[in-house]
């Protein structure tokens, strides 16, 4: 497969000619690749996935015209295995929980979308984010444990710390989840999760099964 | 047992959310045409070839970059001097004192320094500008005490003698012989009458370029690797300036006089459950754990084993953690071991 | 104070092996180029990019054929530590660090004050080419780690810049540019002769050296994102500075053309794997 490979720094076309894609930049009407890796030119009709398209008008600041133009990017697959990606409002990730206190769940982010991150970014899950109804009657230990793996969607950057994520969703939720007793569970519920060796159901925000 | 929804999972996926059902899954397939592997690919007792350069540093006396899978290490070796009198509690070694004398010189006055340092950013949980850590110096003390219980290193090429006062002349004829095969009766002659001014002070660093478990094992082949590479300048005692000076040329420069090659071979046990309770359930022996591996493994063998002259001598046992190593396994780890030294031994030479 | 978490060795002072002849003088070389340079990426698979470079050792009598061994190592971005402020943009922080062995004195295990401002320097040259807002909330560490010989600062940060241009394109780091260090000096034979001016200097060729300048450098947008002047210029010709300028850039430009052929490599690489 021979495709045009781009490194930081090189000329890729007038910006008058291409959007700005992923892994480019513009500098002095002219865009440039940002990043190692290979060139691809989408047509407009094939939109962008909306995660990155609403970071990138912003970067190109060229709402109106956009449409237009092929979007020029450059991306890193198969280059490289390890591609960072960062949690963006709207993205589905998996996480494992790591500490509940009554006010929120901490957990660590460990997949954006379908791809596995090196780093692990702390997120939030707070009690009014875990159900979309009967907030009020939330009880984040009948929610989570420590060590559940769960899905949620980033609603926000959050602070300094951690982003913000929500499980207020049917298909979001615990999906793999261990008893006290150490066995993994399936679930049996909405709500509830059960031990198949001792046979004793636990609390959890159940993900519902594909 | 698991929910439906886990096979929907990418494989990475899966190994990055529950890495032991991960590899437990891989250890024990469901299909049972299918060997079981590890997670890297390797069978349970297959080490990854190791690979040995030495000499590629300018400034050491000795050096060696080992790689053994992902995992790097580079060691030099830099000889410096330290006078008797600066030593305290110096006790002249006597003539007679050979290697199975009472007096450790190089034990008790401290000439040989391992250090190993993680902090170079060789992972991402070993980043610089921090102390230590518990694993760095674990690593250190062991390739000490290592370095000292093998008696590996010659203590007699150490010592630092006064300029024979007889001449040039005498003194060119014996660096010769030193450098000719009957090198041990030679050095006790030049011994036997002259007291030991000084002694080279070994400094032994380790640097882990990049991490992928195994650290031990690394370190020590490493260290092996730049031993046998080092080269020592002829050194000797100046009484009018009462300095030790070092011949530059370098055909007087003399290899260390190593007793044997000790290796070391690492393998975790995993067990089928997280926590497992005594003498139950499957378990396999991974011989040189991978970064993700050592993770999940509590109990750890070394078995460090010398094959130099034929015959196998075992240097030192170590096992922590777990309750599955038993003598059985443990003959069966030493046969590990072996197998393990013809491979370092074909790599070192 | 001995430090406890290391094996410190003998109580005892220990000395360096002092010769009893001095070392015979490298041979001069006249070159109008620099040094060759081997630079690869990806020598450490557990970090998020990595590169090694190597400087060729231009008077080969000592063994070993190089005479600068750098080795970089990228992580991130990462999340910042729970301490660390709220922050719009990525935090670079950088770590230059000699090897016990690189030198031929024997370097403690704790950063000098001379490895600190490297680490500084490095900094400021990287931050200019890094697109940092693409980055929110996160950081990233660079760690280059000297591990063989090179005479002196200058050449080391040249190297440093250089190598960590590369592994931060390993990483995948949204950069404008790949930027490339370069030094240049003025150097002199004795009083007499009139001093000229040398790309990539070896310490050791050269009796005096009156002024070096290392300098970082964007090439498709003729930029200098960090600049480093030392030494003492003659007053009367002011054209000396920027000449020494100009030398620099030819060596950055040099070596940035090693850093786009070991990309493109990178990418055929990977592009064979898949």
């Amino acid at each position: 497969m021979a495709q045009t490979i781009a490194i930081p720094g090189q000329l890729l076309g007038p910006s008058s000619k291409y959007v700005a894609g992923p892994g480019t930049h513009i500098h002095e009407a002219n865009l440039y690749s940002s990043v190692l890796g290979t060139v691809t030119i989408a047509q407009p009709e094939k939109k962008i996935a909306p995660g990155p398209a609403k970071r990138l008008t912003k970067i190109a600041g060229l709402p109106s015209s956009s449409a237009q133009l092929p979007t020029i990017s450059v991306s890193r697959t198969g280059i490289s295995e390890k591609r960072e990606v960062l949690p963006e409002v709207g993205n589905v990730v998996l996480c494992r929980v790591t500490r509940i206190q009554p006010r929120q769940a901490t957990v660590a982010i460990l997949v954006v979308g379908d791809t596995v991150l090196e780093a692990e970014w702390q997120g939030v899950i707070r009690p009014q984010d875990v159900r979309a109804t009967e907030k009020d009657k939330v009880k984040i230990y009948e929610s989570f444990r420590p060590g559940d793996i769960v899905r949620a969607q980033v609603i926000s950057l959050g602070d300094q710390a951690s982003y913000y994520l929500a499980t207020a969703s049917n298909d979001l939720g615990v999906i793999m989840a261990t008893s006290e007793a150490g066995n993994v569970m399936y679930p049996v519920s909405w709500k509830e999760y059960r031990d198949p060796e001792t046979g004793l159901n636990e609390n959890r925000k159940v993900a519902k099964p594909f | 047992m698991t929910t439906p929804k886990s096979l929907t999972l990418s494989s990475t996926t899966f190994a990055k959310l529950s890495p032991h059902p991960y590899l437990l899954a891989n250890l024990q397939p469901a299909d049972p045409s299918t060997t079981p592997t590890r997670t890297n690919g390797r069978q349970p007792a297959q080490t990854r070839t190791p690979y040995i350069n030495t000499s590629s540093l300018s400034h050491a006396h000795g050096s060696a970059v080992v790689r053994n899978g992902d995992t790097t290490v580079i060691c030099g070796v830099r000889g410096e001097t330290i006078l008797t009198s600066a030593i305290p509690n110096y006790r002249a070694p006597s003539p007679a004192d050979g290697s199975g004398s009472s007096l450790d010189e190089a034990r008790d006055y401290d000439l040989l320094v391992p250090n190993i340092e993680l902090a170079t950013g060789c992972a991402p949980n070993f980043l610089p500008g921090v102390p230590p850590t518990t694993l760095a110096q674990t690593l250190s003390t062991r390739v000490y005490s290592l370095l000292h219980s093998s008696k590996l290193v010659d203590v007699s090429r150490l010592r630092i003698y006064p300029e024979e006062v007889g001449g040039e002349k005498n003194k060119e004829d014996n660096d010769e012989k030193m450098n000719e095969a009957d090198e041990e009766v030679d050095e006790y002659a030049v011994a036997g009458d002259k007291a030991v001014k000084a002694y080279w002070v070994l400094y032994i660093d380790v640097l882990f370029i990049s991490f992928d478990g195994n650290p031990f094992d690394t370190a020590w082949a490493a260290t092996l690797a730049a031993l046998r590479d080092t080269k020592l300048p002829l050194a000797y005692w100046d009484a009018d300036r009462e300095m030790v000076l070092c011949k530059r040329s370098q055909q007087n420069a003399t290899p260390l006089n190593l007793r044997g090659l000790p290796v070391a071979c690492t393998a975790s046990v995993f067990t089928a459950k997280e926590k497992q309770k005594k003498g139950s359930g499957s378990y396999w022996v991974l011989v040189d754990p991978d970064r993700l591996e050592e993770g999940l493994c509590d109990e750890t063998v070394t078995v460090v084993v010398d094959k130099l002259g034929g015959s196998t001598k075992i240097l030192g046992i170590s096992k922590h953690g777990g309750t599955v190593v038993g003598p059985e396994l443990m003959k069966k780890m030493v046969a590990t071991a072996e197998s393990r030294w013809d491979q370092i031994h074909a790599a070192i030479e | 104070m001995a430090d406890r978490r290391r094996i410190n060795g003998p109580v005892g002072a220990t000395t360096p092996p002092i010769f009893d002849k001095p070392a015979g003088p490298a041979a001069a070389k006249t070159r109008d180029a620099i040094r060759k340079i081997f630079l690869k990426t990806g020598i450490t698979p557990s970090a998020s990019g990595s590169a090694y470079l190597e400087l060729e050792n231009p008077n080969p009598q000592r063994p070993g054929n190089t005479s600068l061994k750098l080795s970089c190592t990228v992580h991130g971005p990462r999340s910042l530590p729970r301490s660390a402020p709220f922050s719009p943009h990525i935090i670079l922080t950088t770590h230059v660090k000699y090897a016990p062995f690189a030198t031929r004195q024997r370097r403690g295990y704790l950063r000098d004050s001379s490895e600190r401002d490297l680490g500084v320097h490095l900094e400021t040259a990287l931050r200019g080419a890094i697109i940092a807002d693409r980055w929110p909330k996160s950081g990233v560490d660079i760690i280059s780690q000297k591990d063989d010989e090179g005479w002196d600062m200058m050449n080391v940060l040249s190297g440093c810049i250089t190598v960590a241009s590369a592994a931060i394109a390993d990483a995948g780091i949204d950069c404008v540019d790949t930027v490339a260090g370069g030094v240049a000096a003025l150097v002199c034979k004795d009083d007499k002769t009139a001093p000229t001016i040398v790309m990539d200097p070896v310490v050791a060729e050269h009796d005096s050296i009156l002024a070096a300048c290392c300098v970082a450098y964007l090439p498709t947008r003729d930029e200098i994102t960090n600049m480093w002047f030392k030494g003492r210029l003659p007053g009367a010709d002011m054209m000396v500075y920027d000449k020494l300028m100009e030398k620099s850039l030819v060596a950055c430009r040099c070596a940035n053309r090693v850093i786009v052929q070991e990309l493109n490599e990178t990418v055929k690489k990977g592009q064979g794997i898949s």
